[in-house]
């Protein structure tokens, strides 16, 4: 019986918790300047999302939306298929919703080289 | 907008405590001492308004939850937004069946006499301890982890309903009694057997769930801490005041007049402090918790 609490005890505290989704890792990474233009853009969270509610965009340094190929929001990940990127600046601005219909947002640059 | 949605969580808290921590309390007293307070009409005209309550925050808060969820405020009351939310998140998904249940509660709490009390009593604590499944403790783990998480807080809740609605029937006790002190000592005493155990419950999974939310790292100011702290000081206020009834109060009532005064007092400033105490869980579950 003690050693089921205790089991369950250790079950529930195995990881730590935020609650909010926070970006933990993004490929091309915040800041990155890259020799070949990325294919794709993968952010990593903190916490699983909610898809309905998640997306991200990326503009170029004029300020335009590109339109990606496609989207796809699954557990803590968002994943992003680029179409050719030219060399240049952009911007990459996210919105994550986590279970508890709480709400992050933040972006981010990244550069390719010419 | 914050603030109006941190009210509406602690009114949906409270009327949905008022109903199942009441009610669970006339249970006891009817199965246990078999007695039937007098204001017991008077308190099931309160559930029906506290259930009206619980359902209109409950649609409020998916409401607003659903403008929050989407960036912009202004579309808490679009339906196309609303629906999204309901289909498309486990959010959405509870507060709706949250809703139907909350509607079926209304219905039974304005028809006592065909329903019985302790489904209701029931109804209440599953509606109380669903909460649990849109909370920041189980949103911040995968199956089976988060479920068990959202048990935690499930039972926190419910274990909170209980001494919240119990004190407010033992409260309206008092008048009924106040030419008859003697008459309170089995209420009192049964109210203080089951809180020991509820209250015990109530301190070992609020640990427990500021462990899973924060963790145990070093502490560090931040405001949800900081509010954290705040309820914590306001329930260890509401428990010191319980132990002053159990051990102080309780005992003189057969021979002091004046100890129905006194024990109103106490838990008048009991539910006070625990209209308080929701009032900061109504706002600590909008912040980050960091």
């Amino acid at each position: 019986m003690r050693l089921g609490f205790a089991a369950l005890f250790l079950c529930m505290f195995a990881t730590a918790a935020s609650a909010h989704a926070f970006l933990q890792h993004a490929e091309p990474g915040a800041g990155a300047s890259l020799k070949s233009a990325p294919k794709q853009l993968v952010l990593k969270f903190s916490e699983a999302l909610e898809p309905s509610f998640s997306g991200v965009e990326v503009t170029d340094s004029k300020g335009a939306s590109l339109e990606a190929a496609s989207v796809a929001v699954s557990g803590t990940s968002m994943r992003a298929a680029l179409k050719p990127l030219s060399p240049g600046q952009y911007r990459v601005k996210w919105h994550a919703v986590s279970l508890d219909s709480h709400r992050t947002e933040g972006q981010f640059t990244f550069k390719v080289q010419p | 907008m914050i603030a109006i949605l941190a009210l509406v969580r602690t009114l949906h808290f409270a009327s949905l405590m008022m109903i199942f921590g009441g009610g669970a309390y006339l249970v006891l007293l009817r199965h246990r001492l078999q007695i039937v307070p007098r204001a017991a009409k008077g308190l099931q005209a309160g559930f029906v308004f506290s259930a009206i309550l619980a359902l209109l925050t409950a649609i409020l808060w998916l409401c607003l939850a659903s403008g929050q969820m989407s960036g912009d405020w202004r579309a808490a009351f679009d339906m196309s937004i609303v629906e999204r939310a309901i289909r498309g998140t486990r959010f959405g998904t509870v507060f709706a069946i949250r809703i139907v249940g909350l509607a079926l509660l209304l219905f039974m709490s304005a028809r006592p006499r065909v329903h019985r009390a302790e489904v209701q009593v029931v109804l209440s604590a599953l509606l109380l301890a669903s909460l649990g499944l849109t909370s920041h403790a189980a949103a911040s783990a995968d199956f089976p982890q988060g479920y068990m998480r959202a048990a935690n807080d499930a039972a926190h809740l419910v274990t909170a309903g209980f001494w919240t609605g119990g004190l407010l029937v033992l409260a309206l006790l008092i008048p009924e009694n106040l030419g008859r002190p003697s008459g309170l000592v089995a209420p009192l005493r049964l109210f203080s057997v089951w809180g020991t155990y509820v209250v015990a419950a109530l301190v070992l999974t609020g640990v427990a769930n500021a462990i899973l939310i924060l963790g145990l790292s070093a502490p560090r100011i931040s405001v949800y801490r900081g509010v954290l702290i705040v309820k914590v000081a306001l329930a260890a206020a509401m428990i010191a005041l319980a132990i002053f009834n159990r051990w102080r109060i309780a005992p003189a009532l057969p021979r002091d007049a004046a100890a129905p005064r006194r024990l109103g007092l106490t838990i008048a400033t009991e539910l006070a402090l625990a209209l308080l105490v929701l009032g900061t869980v109504g706002y600590l579950g909008l912040l980050a918790p960091e």
